[in-house]
């Protein structure tokens, strides 16, 4: 019985984190077309509901009712499980991600995470990598020119910065000396891990840049290029669930997962300690910032070419994040 | 001021071939060889007398004389700054092809073929430049109708049964091309040899309206390309035969609508050339003053929608912010944002309203820091530079074998600019510099462009400074017998009311001959060529169009790059499409 | 313009729903083909900004709703717009913007279409050559209007046209010269 009732009790938790994290990402949409406009001296979303408020709703219902056109010579196994592909990964990663210590209401114990697994880290990036499936489905299997070239962009650009995001990761494991997210974050209490990992820092930045498919590195969908890239031939919902994962899902996932591995998760900031601010919103707090940063990268710089960030990956990237842990080693052996 | 050869030059080419004709007009100068000797003629002029810029090829239809079609050959020399024409009938309709001498004439004499039947010996792929392969017509001969021959039966889809067509409504329509006829088209143009060919456009947001790219790719690596136009092929030339000349003055605005007052302003002096009108000093002052405003303008869009190309979303939202205050002061003046048709044949159409010298002078003392803030974001950016230092260099030599003119001129450090060379209106009366580039890629071109926009600040405020103290003066010379009276004079006059009608029923009776005279347009030399027979409209009216030219360069230059630098080199050069199709 | 003739369907709640999500979510394809074009990007920039009502211009076809036909549609490209017409999902809606796309505007040439319904049919036509940025938004609130009453089930009522004469239906009075 026991068993059934933990069971039923994950089920619950994992549907109230995705439902969550489905609204979350509608409204994200509208924080970006917000911020957007306002960086560019314009309103933004406007008139639909209050202030623009219930936009996403409004895209929402029409994305959804729109004609689930698939067109012929289409490789539809693969057309259809493509923007799976790209999704359920993404969103799986919230699996492992804690956003707080265990805190008891009522008597009851909650613990703001799905899973406390001890490789967390690894299962992290290990979706993470299979989201790009999705992308590469998607330009394959669509048969057409512009999501071809789309799909193999991002596969060149994700090659190289795959390799330099797992090497950066290991200064804060080493550190830590886990692999769980929540123990990386405990192993935090003095000092967050930004301070001997800078370089690693950096590269993390630059990788979710080109993972989430953000200028200076969107070149998978430039549309002044590829039309629309990979989901030129997508309509409806099956388009809908591509930026949804791509842009706003991923990048927010990952921006937790920087939070948690550099900014000591939940932890106040510092000298702020003494603010009535509950732990998960600290960590919120701090998501949000690093997100709101790379907006405001997305909508400030132009891009490029996409053999110049397969060169970066390979020649920037990569021997930064190895002399990171470099430096991570030697403060180890230093500081212990 | 006079460009045309000297009469020196003329002795010596008659000492080599004796058999030309020289025709020399006020306004034209123009050689006459047989077919024989052309090429020979267009050599010598080239190698010996340095006339090594082409600047337009066409034809001209005499439906009576045998053979029935004549080519002119425009060129110019860059160091004395002279032009020739030279003229050659093309007997069993066909003339020789220059493409050997230049690489600029591929295009026009395609078009010549398109649009005459003129077949051309030696062209390397001689097919229609703007209609579709299939299509059995050449529009512009004489015995062809403007309106074509309607033979599709093609009805309205909105309109009911029993319901009344909106507007004069034929339900037959000139022929459209079939899916299979645009296939045609495009296999006439390239051979596919490696792996893919790619369609880029011609509905496709990064091609600045309908340009159709063919791409032979390798990987992502372009190794040929051709280029399709005439997805906005109105058939503009022929429209100007079939109306007077201040009818056309509109279409001048359709033809390149991002910078419509330069076009006008191009038109209107040739045909006040060729018609002997001189316009007040004060409506001189306000074209040039309006010219460069559009020129602001012109630049402020094309750095926008570079920007754009290369993924910089928010630069084009700020560059749109300054153009809506330009298209405010345009609207405030000629009453009309985009095509303004401001510009009239002896003068403008309205007077400045007051005020507007104000705008505009708080406009240009605001312009200079806004274009500092886009500086700031784009011109020392590692992201820019590494998208646009030392791509797509285009050398002195190919600006002559292309006939490039304006900023892709200019970037590649060859002086040629029309408002220098041969200044119209109050062009040799104010201060201006002419940038120019050294390298000659794409990273010149858009410096070229931010300095022409802050040396236009400097003309506008120099002509505001002489407009104030011409605030009573005549804006329009309404005494000329070719001018169209104001709305003020008709209502009042009796004599202003029947010239203005039989001006606008007969046109402007423009004395017999030839002119060509260009305008300095944001994308180029924009040149007129106007063959008046003594009738109120033109026989033949040539668009020299310099997107057109410079559209030429972009095959050669995207060769071995990438379909993320096609961008880039599209944007640079900045063709629009209203002008190269006409 | 006027919404008449309720004729008495009840609706149910949800396509009323429905029909708000899409008309206030109408994403155009960029289809720029001449000087409309320039007023379009125009109206999607800063001082207009049709992102306010939720208008996001697309690249693709597959992903938008309605097609703003911006400038002169050429016999050549036709063909090619009727295509991104029928790669659009349902359901989708055509604005005519301009002279040059309704009607063939100042040029009755060889090369022009006469109006672009002759290969789609258009919901909303805006005057203009070119047409303000003002006048394209009232052509898209007009969509909206018309996307509205068609859900309710209602008839839209067009702006009424004087009768004039035309070449299939010419004023029947003798012609001065006699015949």
């Amino acid at each position: 019985m026991d068993l059934l009732g933990t069971a039923i009790f994950l089920a619950i938790k994992s549907l109230i984190f995705i439902m969550g994290m489905f609204l979350g990402a509608a409204y994200l949409t509208l924080l970006e077309r917000k911020f957007a406009g306002h960086v560019q001296q314009r309103p933004g979303p406007l008139h639909v509901g209050p202030h623009g408020f219930l936009q996403p709703i409004a895209d929402a219902l029409k994305v959804l009712t729109k004609e689930d056109l698939v067109p012929d010579n289409v490789d539809k196994v693969l057309f259809y499980l493509a923007s799976l592909m790209a999704f359920v990964p993404a969103i799986m990663i919230l699996a492992v991600v804690p956003f707080g210590e265990p805190f008891t209401i009522f008597g009851i114990e909650i613990q703001p995470y799905i899973s406390d697994l001890n490789v967390g880290l690894l299962l992290a990036l290990a979706f993470g990598s299979i989201s790009i499936y999705g992308v590469i489905f998607a330009g394959w299997a669509s048969n057409s020119k512009y999501p071809m070239i789309g799909g193999l962009r991002k596969a060149a650009v994700l090659i190289g910065y795959e390799v330099a995001l797992g090497f950066a990761l290991a200064g804060p494991i080493m550190m830590a000396g886990s692999f769980s997210l929540r123990e990386i974050v405990e192993a935090q209490q003095g000092m967050w891990f930004i301070i001997p990992n800078i370089l690693a820092f950096v590269v993390v930045v630059f990788c979710v840049l080109a993972e989430t498919g953000r200028t200076p590195f969107d070149v998978q969908e430039a549309e002044a290029e590829l039309v629309g890239g990979y989901v030129t031939e997508y309509t409806g919902m099956k388009f809908g669930l591509f930026p949804l994962a791509e842009w706003y899902i991923a990048t927010f996932v990952l921006s937790a997962i920087t939070v948690i591995l550099f900014f000591g998760g939940w932890q106040p900031l510092p000298l702020l300690g003494w603010l009535p601010i509950p732990e998960f919103l600290w960590f919120f707090i701090k998501v949000f910032l690093l997100f709101m940063f790379f907006l405001w990268v997305h909508w400030t710089l132009p891009r490029y070419r996409v053999d110049q960030i397969t060169e970066m990956a390979w020649k920037v990237m990569l021997p930064l994040a190895l002399a990171n842990i470099l430096i991570v080693a030697v403060w180890i052996i230093i500081f212990g | 001021m006079q460009l045309w050869i000297s009469q020196g030059e003329v002795e010596s080419i008659k000492g080599k071939f004796p058999d030309i004709l020289e025709e020399r007009g006020d306004n034209f100068t123009s050689i006459l060889i047989n077919k024989k000797q052309l090429i020979e003629l267009l050599t010598y002029l080239k190698e010996q007398l340095n006339y090594k810029m082409f600047i337009d090829f066409f034809c001209i239809d005499y439906p009576l004389h045998t053979p029935r079609f004549q080519g002119v050959y425009l060129l110019f020399n860059p160091e004395k700054k002279r032009r020739v024409a030279v003229k050659c009938w093309a007997e069993d309709n066909s003339l020789p092809s220059v493409i050997n001498l230049w690489k600029g004439a591929k295009w026009s004499e395609r078009e010549a073929w398109d649009m005459f039947g003129v077949r051309f010996e030696g062209h390397k792929n001689l097919v229609r430049m703007f209609l579709w392969e299939g299509y059995q017509y050449h529009p512009l001969r004489k015995d062809f109708p403007l309106e074509g021959y309607k033979d599709t039966y093609l009805p309205s889809l909105n309109l009911k049964e029993g319901e009344t067509p909106a507007h004069n409504y034929d339900p037959y329509h000139t022929p459209l091309p079939s899916m299979e006829d645009l296939e045609r088209t495009e296999k006439a143009r390239i051979k596919k040899k490696n792996q893919i060919v790619l369609n880029w456009g011609p509905l496709h947001p990064g091609t600045h309206g309908t340009i159709w790219f063919l791409f032979d790719m390798e990987g992502e690596v372009v190794q040929e390309c051709d280029i399709i136009l005439g997805q906005l092929h109105r058939g503009v030339e022929k429209i100007a035969e079939n109306i007077t000349y201040t009818q056309f003055i509109p279409y001048t605005d359709r033809m390149d609508y991002i910078s419509a007052l330069c076009s006008q302003v191009a038109y209107v002096n040739t045909v006040e050339k060729l018609l002997g009108v001189e316009p007040p000093e004060k409506a001189k002052w306000i074209r040039t003053m309006m010219c460069e405003l559009q020129r602001i303008n012109s630049h402020l869009l094309w750095l926008g929608t570079y920007a754009l190309d290369l993924g910089a979303l928010t630069i084009f939202l700020y560059t749109f912010r300054e153009r809506e205050k330009i298209m405010d002061i345009i609207e405030g003046i000629a009453g009309i944002r985009l095509n303004s048709t401001y510009i009239r044949i002896g003068g403008v159409a309205k007077d400045l309203p007051e005020g507007a010298l104000d705008v505009i002078s708080h406009f240009v003392k605001d312009f200079p820091e806004k274009l500092k803030e886009y500086e700031t974001i784009l011109t020392k950016n590692r992201v820019w530079l590494k998208r646009n230092v030392n791509l797509g260099v285009i050398t002195e030599e190919d600006v002559y074998s292309y006939g490039l003119t304006g900023v892709v001129a200019r970037a590649s450090g060859v002086p040629y600019d029309i408002r220098a060379i041969q200044p119209t209106d109050a062009y040799d009366k104010v201060d201006f510099e002419i940038p120019l580039g050294k390298v000659g890629d794409c990273y010149d071109r858009y410096l070229v462009r931010i300095e022409e926009m802050k040396q236009s600040v400097e003309i506008v405020k120099q002509c505001v400074n002489k407009l104030k103290d011409m605030k009573d003066d005549k804006y329009i010379s309404t005494e000329n017998p070719y001018v169209l009276p104001t709305l003020e004079e008709v209502f009042n006059s009796i004599e202003a009311m029947v010239k203005d009608f039989n001006l606008r029923i007969y046109g402007e009776q423009a004395p017999e001959g030839e002119i060509y005279l260009s305008g300095e347009n944001p994308r180029g030399e924009l040149g007129f060529y106007i063959n008046s027979k003594g009738e109120g409209k033109p026989y033949r009216l040539r668009i020299r169009s310099g997107a057109f030219y410079n559209l030429q360069v972009f095959t050669e230059l995207i060769k071995g790059k990438t379909v993320a630098d096609a961008v880039v080199l599209l944007g640079s050069l900045d063709p629009v499409v209203g002008e190269t199709d006409r | 313009m006027a919404i008449k003739h309720n004729n008495g369907i009840i609706l149910t709640t949800v396509e009323e729903v429905l029909s708000w999500g899409r008309r206030n979510s109408l994403w155009p394809a960029s289809v720029g083909l001449a000087c409309c074009a320039i007023e379009m990007m125009h109206t999607a920039a800063s001082r207009f900004d049709t992102d306010r009502l939720g208008i996001i211009f697309r690249g693709s076809p597959r992903q938008s709703d309605v097609l703003i036909v911006a400038g002169t549609v050429v016999n050549k490209v036709a063909p090619m717009l009727k295509l991104i017409y029928d790669q659009m999902p349902d359901p989708k809606w055509v604005i005519s913007m301009g002279g040059c796309a309704s009607a063939g505007g100042p040029f009755p040439t060889y090369a022009t279409l006469q109006g672009v319904d002759r290969i789609i049919p258009v919901d909303v036509y805006v005057p203009g050559c070119p047409p303000t940025p003002q006048a394209l938004l009232w052509g898209i609130l007009e969509l909206q209007k018309k996307i509205k009453a068609k859900k309710e089930g209602k008839v839209w009522e067009e702006i009424p046209i004087k009768e004039v004469p035309t070449a299939s239906q010419p004023i029947k009075t003798k012609s001065p010269f006699g015949f």
